[in-house]
């Protein structure tokens, strides 16, 4: 009897094998902000290296996005897109826009619907924000970055479409491409809102991954994004081959997540950075209530953050230096308490 | 799951082509996205990886992609690719490089840039003075499917199908002939009654496939045609001059199986359904045509025209049509009205009472015996409920499931949708039928000494043929096709 | 009970009654003839063997075979031999077959207790043990298990474990270093040898041996001891005790009424064991036990004396146990409280656990028994574990807020702590700071954007050229991110996640990673060496830290202290390197150092900052 039961109910052990081909939702987050790409081409061309053969760096990464999108959506038919621009005065969703149909056909024309109608959108209205760009003043064009901002309203969008779709499992990632020079002193007072987009994320179950392009140093709190929500970090120097890239390490879909290998480099610095002075530190203090880490005491003796008294005699304690019998104040030494 | 099911029967076509036809098959843009489309995951991540470089990729290099538990899909993947001739030897011709297949390349990267396409992706007809509105392609559609399920199911004052249509479904084996030349349906037909409409119209289609060869029709146009289909944008005219004279007879077979619809006076444009833009989608988008489908049908008396995608718009959840809540004790509710749904039920429900917008009855012994002796499967009975399950089922399913890995990540379990308990009895009643297996084969008996009995016996027992032994009575039983091996040992030791 | 100790027989072919009196110490059996005149006297612990017609034979007779009495001299007879003294015998013979069984079971249990004495005694003798094993018939107990001894005490626990009691309890300090080897290292190293002052040394260990100090104290609370003592029915009609000291102590301890009658009876009337024996078969232990006393049950005359007594102890617990209504509301008892109602005696209706005849089955004695013995238990435990120090629950206190009016007042504030959470908003300063340090101005941003925007005003954008990439850059892509794939593919082969454990364990087993160890390219002794002096280096380096920066001017001396402490330690790694180093195998030498290298520094680290504060103190 157990010959014949066993065939039957062995049948379906096998399915937890199988991936799922699920739907999901991809959305990009891409740095706009001229002055940024401005000051990449410069560094291009300072230190030699070949422009990228007559064409902008910007055209051709738009471009790739462009073919990215779509493969993302050749992936599997119920995929959707969504991109967004973080430029120099906020943020704008470039797909799906809020303006109406398409004038200007800045596609060809014989492509797949389905892909044709993305693109056209997206070219047009990354078109119409640089058109508005141009036109605005000086005044108004603030050099820092709102990329954390886009991360926050990409995360939204994604939240709203999970719940939109509920009765489908509908997954979602986010894929950040920022270009990076100097961006290292904007991103310290970036830290808390990145650490919360982290954290929503993780709790969505949206993996980051971030293509840097460009620029020096490594930017340590999209590192730590990608690794908490086991994300791709990539750093490249320029957009030549962006594409590849894209079609390659960026192309993890959700459902590959767990038995695809992440090509990720170096190690992630996991130090967090002060309120107050916006260093990276690794010894400090941290306030009880708000949990706010500092790399100095604050004047005031109330935390900067949340306003709630320290204690001053635990202060002083911790203010004393190392004495010795003859009582005169030494170098200041700060210890973990 | 019937999406698996239709991957796996369209897999197994395209596979079981010869590779000139698979090479002209994949010129054709539509058709190469299609086939990406119906790939497994790993799969699709491989081409895409390979699709931008122009050398050879070595296997190890993909191998090492893949994480170690992984390797079986890893396997699988490079198989199903390789067998539809995606992957071929490198140029260099050394082992373990593989390159992808260059006209497959060439019509995909042209997929993704918008490159030559070549009207695979239909000719849009821009001078459209009649348009059609989307709720008449529907009941269109809707009419023409129901016409042949209801046919086969047998209800009664319904329009029989075309005379191509009822052929087609003899030679699919879903029908059979009768007394009277009349047409019965057969265990097939009732199995693919409950499959999903994905499923069934691509058994169809395959079907016509199948017959197109005989038919001169070049199947390489055939499946261009029906991967067009399944990339048209629903509502738009498409101009019919483009098309190969194959592709024009098939005009006329996808209206009668409502794929397509033709306006009387101009037959030089045609209109693609919805069923036909969701040819090559997955179940799970799916489900809001099927929707659509019997929303429309529910309402075809009414004067409210309703829009197919509005149901995901309101912001309240509607319960979707067919629908079906199943409990613990074996009772159904289904929230359907459509008497096509309520026909299929029956085959394996007791439906106890109907009301306004539902139906209830219970999942009893002899209902799902019934089924099984017609010929249903208990895992298609079960496939059934479970795609049509109530999507509050399914999110209740998954937040237990979440519940369960935020304890134990490694627990390996699968969403279960239906209650363990109905499963698993529906599968115990189907049992109940299996309570005998029957081998064919040989019984020796009347061995003169034992000795001799005890080696023939060892030695089929090595083979793996034996069946059945008794020693005391130095007799045993050995199947078909292992019995001239031991004729031979037999002969060869005791024949002196 | 006396028909099992007393029947008609015939002894010597004279009639009489045969009469078993337990009372007397030892047990006897006396006959006495109708007439009177004639008697015999049998002490049963005497007697070595008892014999008795088998039920089938007609006869019913009793044989008394006693033993033989060493202290008797021994007669000679005429030819100079021994005369083999013979054993005295007694035979009686019944009437009644039932008279003569009871006898003869009655005879057969005294004989048998004595007889197991015996032999007992005779094993110890031979066994010279000191510590008799109390069993009340032939089983050894379990091994003497010491009593806890009572490291703190537990009936002021919140002040016993306070650091300041900690650091002074000197014995628990002992017994926590007897208990672990690697403490016992460290504190033998570092305050034994080099002289780290004992309390700096279990200052940064309280929560060590806080947790050990609570764990060690942990008693087993009073328990229902009898109920876990089971004989067991052996062969040969005995039935096994096992009874250690500790469950003795217990017994005393919750029946007083056992305590009475031991010390009544012991040693003055019976031996330990035969006390044990008897208890054990005796009622008042069934009732102990809160098992039904059965009629046909023998009991143990002696010990079932103390029933009654019993039964007044039982009542004076019931009184103490009491916990006495409130006159406010005791209503019934106000109401009972009535003279004239103390009438007649409730009708068994009323009464619970009687039947209609005035019996009741013993049941309800049972469960107050047990209820009695559980609410004692309870009580036992009112101080320990510092459980005076709770507040005294104020019995009154919900009644008094019952009665209160509270509508009208107020309702209590709602207490909200506030936290005031501030955002960093980049003013314009730091705006204008950052607008400053880029190095790209406004017009080359402008050029730039107006340069795109005509690009794709030309024409639309061909993709097409994303396919024209050149080879190399593609191939150079590849190898980049195959070489990342590789590492990681490499570190995830090495990481396997158990599928059962849902731990990632490495691919190499238990077993190989030990032997790993174990091949560390140092001869043991000196790893051992090495590993002790890194953890005395350690020890002695965080004292230090923990108070030079505590800044505290009275601590100077102990910093000092600290200071010639890293002294040695310093010298300490050196001749140890040096040491081995002198050794032939410079690769031994070369790993030593490596292990020991960064202890060396940041001892010298450490050295050098007393130093150069030292400095600073004398140049101000």
């Amino acid at each position: 009897m157990d010959a014949i039961a066993d065939t039957v109910f062995q049948g379906t052990k096998s399915k937890t094998q199988e991936i799922e081909d699920t739907p999901s939702l991809l959305t990009v987050v891409v740095d706009t902000s001229i002055h940024s790409w401005v000051q990449l081409t410069k560094q291009q061309s300072g230190s030699g290296s070949e422009g990228s053969s007559g064409e902008k760096q910007l055209i051709e990464a738009l471009k790739s996005i462009v073919v990215f999108l779509n493969a993302h959506l050749a992936f599997n038919s119920g995929n959707q897109v969504c991109l967004i621009a973080a430029h120099s005065e906020g943020m704008k969703y470039l797909y799906p826009s809020a303006d109406s149909k398409p004038s200007m056909s800045m596609v060809s024309s014989d492509m797949y619907r389905g892909f044709r109608n993305v693109d056209e959108i997206v070219v047009e209205q990354w078109y119409r924000l640089f058109k508005e760009e141009l036109e605005g003043q000086e005044s108004k064009v603030s050099m820092k970055s709102s990329l954390s901002g886009a991360m926050s309203s990409a995360l939204t969008y994604v939240n709203r479409i999970l719940k939109e779709n509920e009765n489908t499992s509908l997954r979602s990632r986010l894929l950040v491409i920022t270009c990076g020079t100097s961006q290292g002193k904007d991103e310290i007072f970036q830290y808390i809102p990145i650490m919360n987009c982290i954290f929503s994320a993780t709790k969505m179950k949206c993996s980051i991954d971030v293509v840097k392009i460009g620029g020096g140093i490594e930017s340590t709190f999209l590192q730590q994004a990608t690794d908490a929500t086991s994300g791709v970090y990539l750093h490249v120097e320029n957009t030549r081959g962006l594409i590849q890239y894209l079609s390659t390490a960026m192309f993890i879909d959700p459902s590959l997540r767990n038995v695809i290998i992440k090509p990720n480099q170096g190690s992630v610095d996991f130090r967090t950075s002060c309120f107050l002075t916006g260093k990276v530190v690794a010894v400090g203090f941290v306030c009880s209530v708000c949990l706010c880490v500092l790399s100095v005491i604050p004047p005031g003796q109330k935390c900067p953050a949340c306003d709630s008294p320290f204690d001053s005699k635990i202060i002083a304690r911790l203010r004393r230096k190392p004495v010795l019998s003859n009582g005169v104040p030494k170098k200041k030494n700060v210890s973990n308490k | 799951m019937s999406l698996n099911l239709f991957k796996t029967t369209v897999n197994d076509y395209l596979e079981g082509l010869p590779e000139q036809v698979q090479s002209r098959l994949y010129e054709s843009p539509a058709t190469c996205l299609a086939i990406y489309r119906l790939l497994s995951p790993m799969a699709k991540f491989f081409i895409m990886s390979m699709l931008f470089q122009d050398h050879d990729v070595s296997l190890r290099d993909l191998d090492k992609w893949v994480k170690p538990d992984a390797k079986y899909q890893l396997q699988y993947s490079i198989k199903s690719m390789k067998s539809l001739n995606l992957i071929i030897e490198g140029e260099s011709k050394q082992p373990l490089l593989i390159r992808l297949n260059p006209i497959f390349k060439k019509s995909f990267k042209n997929v993704l840039t918008g490159g030559e396409i070549n009207n695979s992706f239909g000719d849009v007809a821009d001078d459209d003075t009649n348009p059609v509105s989307t709720a008449t392609l529907d009941q269109y559609s809707a009419e023409k499917w129901e016409t042949i399920l209801h046919y086969m199911v047998g209800t009664p004052n319904t329009n029989t199908p075309g005379g191509k249509v009822l052929d087609l479904l003899q030679h699919s084996g879903l029908m059979e002939e009768a007394e009277y030349g009349e047409l019965k349906i057969t265990n097939q037909g009732f199995q693919f009654l409950l499959q999903d409409v994905n499923a069934q119209m691509w058994t169809l289609l395959l079907q016509y496939l199948k017959m197109a060869e005989s038919l001169q029709m070049d199947p390489v146009d055939v499946l261009n045609f029906i991967f067009m289909l399944g990339a048209l944008q629903l509502g738009k005219a498409y101009k019919c001059d483009q098309l190969s004279n194959t592709q024009r007879t098939m005009l006329q077979d996808m209206r009668d199986y409502g794929l397509i619809y033709q306006n009387q006076s101009d037959y030089a444009k045609f209109y693609p359904t919805r069923l036909a833009t969701l040819l090559t989608s997955d179940t799970k988008a799916f489900r809001s045509a099927s929707v659509a489908l019997d929303s429309v049908l529910n309402k075809a008396n009414e004067t409210t025209a309703v829009e197919g995608d509005s149901g995901q718009d309101e912001t309240t959840e509607r319960t979707q049509d067919g629908a079906l809540i199943i409990e613990t004790n074996f009772k159904l509710y289904s929230y359907s009205n459509s008497p096509l749904q309520i026909a299929i039920l029956s085959l394996f429900v007791h439906l106890k009472s109907r009301f306004a917008n539902m139906v209830t009855g219970q999942l009893t012994r002899e209902s799902v015996r019934n089924a099984l002796l017609n010929g249903i499967t208990a895992e298609q009975i079960i496939a059934y409920l479970e795609t049509h399950a109530h999507p509050r089922m399914r999110r209740l399913a998954e937040e237990n499931l979440s519940k369960k890995l935020e304890l134990d990540p490694t627990v390996k379990e699968t969403l279960q949708v239906l209650p363990p308990t109905v499963v698993d009895q529906i599968r115990l009643w189907q049992l109940e039928l299996d309570r005998i297996i029957s081998y064919d084969g040989y019984l020796y008996t009347d061995f003169e000494s034992y000795q001799e009995y005890q080696t023939v016996a060892d030695y089929a027992k090595d083979i793996g043929v034996l069946l059945w032994q008794n020693e005391k009575k130095k007799m045993f039983f050995v199947s078909t096709e292992g019995n001239s091996q031991v004729l031979d040992f037999h002969r060869r030791n005791f024949d002196k | 009970m006396s028909e099992t100790h007393s029947g008609a027989a015939t002894y010597k072919k004279v009639n009489g009654m045969l009469r078993v009196d337990e009372d007397a110490s030892p047990a006897n059996l006396i006959w006495r003839s109708t007439d009177g005149d004639k008697s015999t006297t049998i002490e049963l612990n005497m007697v070595d063997k008892l014999q008795a017609t088998p039920a089938s034979s007609d006869k019913m007779m009793l044989r008394i075979v006693g033993k033989i009495d060493s202290g008797i001299k021994k007669r000679k007879d005429n030819e100079g031999n021994e005369i083999p003294i013979k054993p005295p015998v007694h035979m009686f013979t019944f009437n009644n077959r039932t008279v003569m069984d009871n006898i003869k079971e009655t005879l057969q249990h005294i004989i048998a207790r004595y007889k197991d004495e015996e032999s007992t005694q005779e094993k110890h003798k031979n066994e010279t043990e000191i510590s008799p094993a109390n069993t009340p018939v032939a089983s050894e107990t379990p091994q003497p298990s010491h009593l806890p001894q009572d490291l703190i005490n537990t009936a002021m626990l919140d002040s016993s474990l306070t650091k300041s009691k900690l650091l002074s309890n000197l014995m628990l300090q002992q017994s926590l270093l007897k208990e672990s080897k690697e403490l016992m290292n460290i504190f033998q190293d570092t305050v034994i040898k080099s002289g780290l002052p004992p309390h700096e040394f279990w200052s940064t260990r309280i929560p060590l041996l806080r947790a050990y100090a609570l764990s060690t104290s942990q008693k087993i609370g009073p328990y229902n001891v009898l109920s876990t003592i089971k004989p067991v029915a052996s062969s040969d009609n005995k039935v096994n005790v096992n009874v250690s000291r500790e469950k003795i102590h217990t017994i005393f301890q919750s029946y007083p009424i056992v305590k009475k009658a031991y010390d009544d009876n012991v040693p003055k009337n019976f031996k330990e064991q035969e006390f044990w024996a008897r208890f054990f078969s005796s009622k008042l232990f069934r009732k102990l036990r809160g098992e039904r006393i059965m009629n046909h049950d023998r009991g143990d005359i002696i010990i079932d004396r103390y029933l009654s007594l019993d039964q007044e102890y039982d009542r004076r617990d019931d009184e103490l146990l009491q916990h006495s209504v409130r006159k406010t509301i005791d209503i019934e008892g106000n109401l009972n409280d009535d003279p004239v109602k103390k009438g007649h005696r409730p009708d068994f209706t009323m009464r619970s656990g009687i039947d209609p005849n005035g019996n009741s089955d013993g049941g309800m004695a049972i469960l107050r028994g047990m209820n009695r013995l559980s609410e004692k238990m309870v009580e036992s435990l009112e101080n320990e574990y510092s459980r005076v120090n709770l507040p005294q629950e104020d019995p009154d206190k919900e009644e008094r807020e019952e009665i209160l009016y509270s509508d009208l007042e107020k309702d209590a504030p709602a207490d909200y702590a506030e936290i005031k959470l501030k955002r960093k908003v980049l003013d314009a300063k730091n705006q204008q700071m950052h607008k400053e340090n880029s190095s790209v101005s406004w017009l080359e941003v402008k050029n730039e954007i107006s340069s795109i925007t005509t690009f794709m005003d030309k024409s639309t954008l061909d993709l097409t050229t994303l396919t024209k990439i050149s080879p190399e850059v593609t191939r150079s892509i590849n190898q980049r991110l195959m070489k990342a794939v590789k590492i990681n593919a490499k570190q995830s082969k090495h990481m396997n996640t158990d599928q059962m454990l849902g731990t990632t364990i490495s691919s190499t087993s238990m077993f190989q990673e030990a032997s790993k160890e174990s091949t560390s390219q140092l001869p043991p002794s000196i790893l051992e060496s090495c590993r002790m002096l890194n953890n005395s280096c350690c020890e002695f380096l965080k004292h230090f830290y923990i108070n030079f920066q505590s800044g505290d001017p009275r601590k100077t001396m102990l910093i000092k202290k600290l200071y010639k402490n890293l002294m040695d330690c310093q010298e300490k790694i050196d001749s140890l390197l040096n040491s081995v180093d002198s050794e032939e195998n410079q690769e031994i030498a070369k790993y030593c150092k490596a292990y020991l290298v960064h202890v060396l520094d940041s001892v010298n680290l450490g050295i050098h900052k007393y130093r150069t504060l030292v400095k600073q103190g004398h140049t101000a």
